[in-house]
């Protein structure tokens, strides 16, 4: 249900412009410049990655399931477009109430939460087994990054482990009040203690009546939220703040297109950066509009006149769509498409706001 | 004799056990002495201690190859309980940052497991040739054997791999070949000479039955009523996933007194670790699972195991079976078989091989790349995607196509005549081995459809003899459940309601001596 909340609210934002499958890529947290340009300017930054281990067979099934009830429907012109119909809006609209979708900020936490909550199962595991002086239990994480970090607290809590627990169990306790009780429910489920495994994503689902997926996605949004919660009051949580003190919030640039950032700050052009890496100018112009997205300073003018700027932003005021081939026949000849989605790369945010079919 | 206590002293030292199990002291006698030995111990006895002892004693590495990557993954877990830590597993889920960082450290490990599609990796290989390595296991060695039940081509490139660490003591450890199997292991691996330490494999505790019946429903129905009338841990085996998943859901509305769960390999890590450690604390009474469980779980109070579905081969049920009654007790293996199980393994062994169409097929689409000038892709997903085969299709080609010098790495070098010479082998290999799958099929059928005494007939193609059952035989000798009483587990059932009460108890607070 609530895979199908998420799916639908995607296609109202993104209104037919993309593929279904961009939905997916979405979804899935996919690291290329289009997924992440098109979190931006459709406002679906908090879903992005928010499922990583969805298929695309369990995707396909359940927008299938979503036309066969009218909720969705094929675009005329191209029927891997699909728009929401009146009826899916209503669905959307009754069902509000029982979607948190608001929990979620995938493209800031999706990597944060993940870590935080891997953090917190092992040394929940590890301290309550100390506690009791069971050294020989078999851990749920097995990561050296979060292990490493479990060891560097246990070995100052060791001893006092009791004192700790009660740390965790009184802001834990705060914390879970921001929650349904069947939320909190299923979170302490999940964790694991001394002699006590937590429940696998099948048991909740059985115990709790609901999908697998739906506990997956449920688990996630719990956690962002968690992550949001607790950075906005460090004082009352000042165990799990410390959790997360050093997780920084994703910063979603692909690594080769810091390679390109670094080579363009050193006065390379595009041509010639293309021949250095032995890439297709392209794939560097991918890399260009990426760093477009995240750098605040980036020199716009150098690619695109304040004039063709005007030209573009007037297009996608008045086509009312960020479709590039719609906004290429409102605009002169020589401004390219690589010029196109720079404006909009650098113009996500002014055009949002104005922009009330978003 | 003096220098047989100091092996039991390091038992004790290192594992805290105080007495070896059958076989085990010889085993590890010989290697101490430099001997390569042939070790056949049955599921259960401890096969992995016979590495696990050596590798501490011996200067320098323990190489252990084993073709399942959650069993290894499981080993490391258990001897890191043990406070053993100085042990890897190397597998190509690996993140490659933290393989890098185990490669250029491999000389600071005593045992290192490793998958025999991995050990085909220069790069380890080069890094392995600079450390000393002082033991060579090989563990499931029948796969090793065209004629063993889980043939692996990998393996057949081991005797390479030991000339060029230059002859370490080898050992090849299995709990379920046949004496035709065993030869094919000597034979492999060129070691006439090595020392054969072989035990039998019977289980004197455990009581065979076959039930036949209608259909599903009746098995439903049998199950339900064991369950109720027992409280002890049960293992219940499937042939699907979704066969696994649908009984244990079905069970649970029948039996909701008992904690249900399914286990399966399509499940996330986190998952499997908690089901299995849940099953092993007592937290779970059943699990329905496919064959992906079991594997190096040391739980010794499952009482019964019961077969849904009936396996390919009389070396998976033997190995299955073994999970019962690891600490001597009387314990029970039940087989339900109802007429329409029949048809189920036919389409099973047609998907571990390809068929003669998809032969074609993949011959054509390889000759393609090579004409389009294209490698074949680096993921083995994109592979069997193109070639519309399944993963162990794939596996079972792949070393064919490396064999008759078909492709090289990712690279494919085309020669038509050796092109077509080379798919008449293997499409006369693919008939060869469906033969074989279907006669190890027809042993299993024919166990099943057995008159006359079910313990004499498991064992007779791996043992002449076999110990006398402690208690009831087998359903043709006369079995009866009223005559089995297995001791009740202890049921402890946490009352907590609210997740108030339930974080509570999970973090300890409010136990007597909190202040600690």
């Amino acid at each position: 249900m609530l895979l199908k909340g998420m799916i639908l609210t995607c296609s109202s934002h993104i209104q037919a412009e993309r593929t279904i499958s961009s939905i997916y890529h979405l979804l899935k947290g996919r690291k290329s410049i289009q997924t992440v340009q098109d979190a931006h300017i459709y406002q679906l930054e908090k879903f992005y990655g928010v499922y990583k281990s969805l298929s695309k067979k369990t995707f396909d099934q359940n927008v299938l399931e979503l036309e066969n009830k009218q909720f969705l429907q094929k675009n005329a012109s191209d029927d891997l477009q699909f728009k929401i119909t009146t009826a899916g809006k209503g669905w959307l609209n009754e069902h509000k109430d029982n979607l948190p979708l608001n929990y979620f900020n995938g493209l800031k936490y999706a990597d944060t939460a993940k870590c935080f909550f891997e953090r917190l199962i092992l040394l929940i595991q590890t301290i309550t087994n100390s506690r009791k002086n069971h050294y020989s239990f078999i851990p749920v994480i097995d990561k050296i990054a979060i292990e490493d970090w479990v060891r560097m607290i246990y070995r100052q809590a060791k001893g006092s482990e009791m004192q700790l627990l009660k740390k965790i169990y009184a802001e834990l306790y705060r914390l879970l009040q921001h929650f349904t009780a069947q939320e909190a429910n299923i979170f302490v489920d999940r964790l694991t203690g001394y002699k006590q495994y937590g429940m696998s994503l099948e048991q909740l689902a059985t115990s709790y009546k609901r999908e697998t997926s739906d506990i997956q996605l449920l688990l996630t949004g719990i956690l962002q939220a968690m992550v949001a919660i607790i950075q906005k009051d460090i004082k009352q949580y000042s165990f799990l703040s410390f959790t997360l003190k050093d997780l920084s919030p994703s910063n979603s640039i692909t690594n080769s297109a810091y390679a390109t950032f670094e080579l363009l700050n050193k006065g390379h052009t595009v041509e010639q950066i293309a021949h250095i890496r032995n890439l297709k100018g392209n794939t560097i112009q991918d890399h260009i509009v990426e760093i477009a997205l995240y750098d605040a300073t980036f020199p716009i003018h150098s690619y695109v006149s304040a004039q063709a700027q005007q030209e573009i932003i007037t297009a996608i005021q008045q086509t009312k769509s960020y479709k590039l081939k719609q906004i290429k026949q409102y605009i002169s000849e020589e401004i390219n498409y690589f010029q196109i989605r720079l404006v909009l790369a650098i113009n996500h945010n002014i055009l949002q706001a104005g922009d009330t079919n978003a | 004799m003096h220098k047989q206590n100091i092996l039991e002293n390091k038992l004790k030292k290192h594992f805290n056990y105080t007495f070896f199990r059958v076989g085990q002291k010889e085993i590890i006698s010989d290697i101490m002495q430099g001997k390569d030995v042939l070790g056949i111990l049955p599921t259960g006895s401890g096969k992995s201690i016979c590495y696990q002892l050596p590798a501490m004693l011996l200067e320098g590495v323990t190489i252990v190859v084993s073709p399942l990557i959650s069993l290894m993954i499981d080993q490391v877990k258990q001897l890191k309980a043990i406070n053993y830590k100085s042990v890897v597993a190397l597998n190509s889920f690996m993140d490659p940052m933290e393989r890098r960082r185990v490669y250029r450290q491999l000389h600071t490990y005593k045992l290192i497991y490793v998958s025999p599609e991995l050990l085909q990796h220069e790069t380890l290989l080069k890094a392995l040739e600079k450390i000393k390595i002082s033991l060579f296991v090989i563990d499931e060695a029948h796969c090793i054997s065209q004629w063993g039940h889980e043939f692996r081509p990998d393996y057949l490139k081991l005797d390479a791999t030991i000339e060029r660490f230059n002859y370490p003591t080898t050992l090849a450890l299995s709990a379920t070949a046949t004496k035709h199997v065993q030869t094919d292991i000597i034979n492999a691996l060129h070691k006439p000479h090595i020392s054969k330490q072989i035990y039998p494999m019977d289980r004197a505790n455990i009581a065979f039955n076959v039930q036949e019946v209608q259909d599903d429903q009746e098995k439903i129905r049998t199950i339900t009523n064991l369950l109720k009338q027992y409280q002890v841990p049960v293992l219940i085996y499937f042939s699907s996933r979704k066969m696994a998943e649908n009984v244990a859901v079905l069970l649970s509305e029948k039996v909701p007194e008992k904690r249900i769960a399914f286990y399966h390999g399509g499940m996330e890590q986190m998952d499997r670790i908690a089901i299995q450690q849940q099953f092993m604390n007592d937290q779970l009474d059943i699990i329905c699972c496919t064959s992906a469980f079991g594997m190096g779980i040391n739980k010794n109070n499952i009482r019964l195991i019961i077969h849904y579905h009936f396996p390919l081969q009389i070396e998976s049920f033997i190995q299955e079976i073994g999970r019962a009654g690891r600490d001597g007790r009387e314990s029970v293996s039940l087989l339900l078989m109802s007429p329409n199980d029949i048809h189920l393994p036919v389409q099973i062994i047609k998907n571990e091989l390809p068929s003669e169409n998809q032969l074609i097929f993949v011959f054509k689409q390889l000759a393609n790349l090579y004409h389009g000038e294209v490698r074949l892709p680096t993921q083995d997903k994109q592979i069997e995607n193109l070639f519309e085969i399944n993963e162990t299709q794939w596996r079972f080609l792949h070393y064919q196509f490396e064999k008759h010098d078909m492709i090289v790495q990712h690279k494919i070098f085309y020669q038509a005549e050796q092109w077509s010479e080379a798919y008449q082998k293997i499409k006369a290999l693919i008939k060869q081995r469906s033969i074989l799958k279907e006669q190890k099929l027809t042993e299993m059928l024919d166990w099943i459809q057995q008159k006359k005494c079910l313990r004499h007939h498991l064992y007779k193609n791996f043992q002449s003899n076999y110990t006398d059952p402690t208690a009831q035989c087998c359903s043709n000798c006369g079995f009866s459940w009223s005559a089995w009483q297995p001791e009740q587990t202890d049921i402890e059932r946490l009352n907590a309601t609210n997740w108030e009460e339930k974080l509570k108890h999970l973090l300890l607070i409010g136990e007597s001596n909190e202040s600690k």
